[in-house]
């Protein structure tokens, strides 16, 4: 039942890959789960489906009101069912900007499609515009992945900033569930930013860093989840700890 | 005041009713204090509400208002019937949440005098610097 966004306005810090292995290790343990690719770069749409095109996305359900049972797609391999996305979804934002209740769009379509999951995952795009308030305003929870780097930090500042908004102007309560170590390399400043933000946010960080490994980007390649394609890694060990951690 | 229309309630027209959470933080009250928050709305007039405590310092209300009209406000606190301490004015545009950390009016005072004082001093050495030239 739970819509977890997985959300840093910040690129290249693994979103995506949180998204899809997050998902598929919780649908290991028998979960239920619904990914909902909202990036116009369709990442997570190519990481698990390779190339293929769909001709009913996400966009299809924000604009042609298509219902989203239409647009789900069933992974075998990551055991979960997808809303796909597309390149068009770059242009939605000018599309609903005139719309009554266009911060609600996403929520409200995902009203009935939610209760058939234990939960249902939003990889949103790396940048702030009417596509993260939807998915925001459709989520409990978000989680936030980070690589611990000096800027990592500006990008937390900037979401905390924007939950504090939505709070505000759009009267919506956002729980930041916590804070995901991805890209993990055991070195002095990685400690000291990870320090750093415990001591300024006061927020929660998982204790299951993602290291960074060279097999979480080559099973995206692969069109695997990281537990398939190396499933004694120690990307695969943390993803499979995590996600156990994550859950609630 | 400029707003990022992103943070805009779409479904609210300038003026429609809305219940604003009000929270405000670090309040130093003792037993037996009330706080009240004193609110005027654009072209209204002033208004008082009661807050409730909540967690540790914070204390809370509910009001309604209107949506995205200028409001002025500030909280005090009143024990023994008198207004012992109170926060500075504040503007800003209703919406739904408002969250405030105590900030006492004498304190910021203070702080206008160190402002002002700091100003003068730093005046005062380039003065020195010029003269040293």
């Amino acid at each position: 039942m739970a819509i977890i966004s997985i959300i840093n306005q910040k690129g290249g810090v693994a979103k995506t890959t949180t998204s899809v292995n997050v998902a598929a290790a919780w649908s290991q343990t028998g979960k239920k789960i619904l990914l909902i690719d909202l990036d116009p770069q369709a990442s997570a749409t190519k990481s698990i489906f390779g190339e293929k095109d769909f001709d009913k996305t996400i966009f299809d359900v924000l604009i042609n009101k298509l219902p989203p049972e239409e647009a789900v797609i069933h992974s075998d391999v990551f055991g979960i069912d997808v809303i796909p996305s597309e390149i068009l979804l770059s242009g939605v934002d000018i599309q609903i900007a005139a719309h009554f209740g266009r911060e609600k769009i996403l929520k409200q379509k995902l009203e009935i499609i939610k209760k058939k999951y234990d939960a249902t995952i939003i990889d949103c795009p790396p940048s702030l515009g009417l596509l993260t308030i939807n998915a925001l305003m459709a989520s409990r929870d978000i989680i936030i992945p980070i690589c611990p780097e000096y800027f990592s930090l500006k990008g937390i500042e900037l979401i905390l900033e924007t939950l504090s908004n939505i709070r505000t102007g759009l009267g919506h309560k956002i729980n930041v569930r916590g804070i995901i170590i991805s890209r993990f390399r055991d070195r002095k400043i990685a400690k000291t930013t990870i320090d750093e933000i415990k001591d300024i946010y006061g927020l929660k960080i998982f204790e299951n860093y993602v290291p960074d490994n060279i097999v979480v980007e080559e099973a995206h390649h692969k069109h695997l989840p990281v537990t398939q394609f190396a499933p004694k890694s120690t990307a695969a060990k943390a993803f499979l700890s995590l996600a156990k951690e994550v859950w609630i | 005041m400029k707003r990022n229309p992103l943070f805009i309630d779409s479904t609210k027209f300038q003026g429609d009713n809305i219940i604003t959470i009000v929270e405000l933080d670090g309040v130093p009250t003792e037993n037996g204090d009330s706080l009240f928050i004193k609110i005027k709305q654009e072209g209204g007039e002033d208004q008082v509400f009661h807050l409730t405590p909540g967690e540790d310092t914070q204390w809370k209300c509910q009001l309604n208002l209107p949506h995205m009209k200028e409001i002025k406000y500030y909280f005090f606190i009143i024990r023994d019937n008198k207004i012992i301490d109170q926060t500075p004015h504040k503007t800003s545009i209703s919406s739904y949440f408002i969250h405030e950390m105590w900030t006492s009016q004498k304190e910021s005072s203070q702080t206008k005098e160190i402002t002002s004082f700091d100003r003068a001093l730093s005046q005062f050495h380039e003065r020195l610097t010029r003269l040293a030239r």
